[in-house]
C-alpha cells in the first residue's frame, strides 16, 4: 500500500462522509492509502477575489505548509477544496509579497512547490483507466450522465485540469467502467447552488434545468463530484445524482 | 452628493479589485453565457458599462451582484480576459462593508443549515455577509 497525502474538508468529515468513505475503498483496490494529513482545518471554500482579502488565504496556507514536510503532493476530493488549494498554492508559488504576508501570519515558511492533485488526476495519471478498466467484474452498461460542475474546471490558468468548455476526464471514466457517457449540453454549467442561501424560487431552476436535460437524454444517472451540486440537483427533484465515488464503487462492485 | 459616493467607490473598486473596466469592449459574450442572467435586473455586461461611466452606485444598487453564482464562465470566455467575477465580487465586498450584510446568518432557515453541506454554508456566508 502507497500512502498519499488527502485533505478530506468539512464536507466530507460530516455531510458527504460516504464521499470520504468510498473515494478511500476504492484507492485501496488499486493499493493506494488515503492518509489524513495531521491537524487540518476548513480551506475557506471560496477563493477570495478581492485583493484585500489575505486573510482568508491562511487556512490554506497552513495546511500547505502542514503537508510540505511529509508529502509532495495532497490529495482532495471536495472541488471548493481543490480550487481554494490549488490557487492558492499558485498564488503563493508566484507572489512574493503575498507569500511574505502569510509567512508572517502563519510562522510558517512555504513557497509553493507541492502539487495539489484532484481525485479525478489519481484516478487518471496515478491508477490510470486501464487498470481500473481491468478491476471490472460485470459491464453494467448503464446510461450515465457526468456533470463537472464549475470549481473543477474554472479558472483553466490557474487549475490546468481539464478543458473548461469541453471537459473529457468524468465521460472518460465512465467508459472505462463499461457504461455509456450520455453528454448534455449544462455538463459544465453551474448549478446555481450558492444561490440557494438566496431562498428564492427560482434559485433551483439551474439544477432543475441539468436534471431535465438528463431525463430527456435518457440518462439513468447524473454523476458529480462537488457536494454542493449534489445538494441542489438532489433537491430540484428532477435528477437523479449520485457521487461518482458511489457510482464507482456500484461498478467495481464493493 | 452622489458624484461624491460614486468616485469614492470607484477608487476603493481599483484599489481592491486590480481590474481595469475600459479593457471591456462591451460585446456581451459574459451575458449570453451567464447561468443568472435571466434573473438579473441588468445584464452582466451593464455592470461593466456603468463602472466604464464612473456610475458605480448605478451598478451596485441592481440585483445582478447578488445574482451572480460566481461560477467563473464569464471570465473563461472572456475575449479580453477581463474578471468579471473578480469585479462582481468587489462590488459585493464594498456593498457589505459600506452598508450592511446582504443576508445575516440569523436569516437563514434552520433547516437549510441542517441539511445544506458545509461547503454551502460557508461558501454562502462569505458571499452575503462580511
Amino acid at each position: 500500500m502507497l500512502d498519499i497525502a488527502y485533505y478530506p474538508g468539512c464536507t466530507l468529515f460530516e455531510k458527504a462522509k460516504e464521499l470520504d468513505r468510498q473515494a478511500k475503498n476504492i484507492a485501496n483496490v488499486f493499493g493506494y492509502n488515503l492518509t489524513e494529513i495531521p491537524e487540518w482545518t476548513c480551506c475557506g471554500t471560496v477563493f477570495p477575489d478581492t485583493s484585500k482579502n489575505i486573510s482568508r488565504l491562511v487556512g490554506p496556507y497552513r495546511m500547505l505548509a502542514n503537508t510540505a514536510s511529509i508529502s509532495d503532493k495532497l490529495l482532495t476530493i471536495c472541488s471548493a477544496c481543490f480550487n481554494v488549494l490549488k490557487r492558492t498554492n499558485k498564488i503563493v508559488r508566484e507572489n512574493q509579497e503575498i507569500r511574505e504576508k502569510l509567512e508572517g501570519y502563519t510562522e510558517l515558511t512555504y513557497n509553493g512547490d507541492i502539487e495539489v492533485i484532484h481525485y479525478f488526476e489519481f484516478l487518471r495519471d496515478v491508477v490510470t483507466y486501464e487498470k481500473i478498466s481491468e478491476k471490472i467484474p460485470v459491464k453494467r452498461k448503464l446510461k450515465v450522465s457526468p456533470y463537472y460542475g464549475c470549481l473543477l474546471l474554472r479558472p483553466h490558468d490557474e487549475l490546468m485540469f481539464d478543458d473548461p468548455e469541453n471537459p473529457t476526464f468524468l465521460r472518460d471514466i465512465i467508459t472505462a467502467l463499461g457504461d455509456e457517457s450520455v453528454e448534455i449540453p449544462s455538463q459544465n454549467e453551474c448549478c446555481g447552488a450558492y444561490l440557494l442561501l438566496n431562498r428564492q424560487k427560482e434559485d433551483l431552476n439551474l439544477a432543475k434545468k441539468i436534471g431535465l436535460e438528463s431525463q430527456d437524454f435518457g440518462s439513468e444517472i447524473l454523476v458529480t463530484s462537488c457536494p454542493s451540486c449534489y445538494y441542489a440537483l438532489g433537491k430540484s427533484g428532477e435528477a437523479n445524482a449520485v457521487y461518482f465515488t458511489e457510482y464507482m464503487s456500484g461498478a467495481l462492485g464493493l | 452628493m452622489k458624484n461624491e459616493i460614486n468616485e469614492e467607490i470607484l477608487k476603493e473598486f481599483k484599489k481592491l479589485s486590480e481590474e481595469n473596466v475600459h479593457d471591456c469592449y462591451q460585446c456581451g459574450k459574459c451575458s449570453a453565457g451567464c447561468p443568472s442572467a435571466a434573473n438579473m435586473s441588468i445584464l452582466p455586461h451593464m455592470v461593466i458599462r456603468r463602472l466604464q461611466r464612473n456610475q458605480p452606485v448605478e451598478a451596485i444598487i441592481e440585483d445582478a451582484i447578488w445574482k451572480c453564482t460566481s461560477c467563473m464562465t464569464c471570465w473563461s470566455r472572456c475575449p479580453k480576459k477581463v474578471n468579471l467575477c473578480r469585479i462582481m465580487e468587489t462590488l459585493r465586498f464594498i456593498y457589505m462593508t459600506k452598508y450592511n450584510d446582504k443576508y445575516p446568518i440569523s436569516e437563514i432557515p434552520k433547516e437549510l443549515l441542517e441539511e445544506a453541506p458545509q461547503q454551502l454554508i460557508i461558501s454562502g456566508m462569505r458571499k452575503f455577509t462580511y
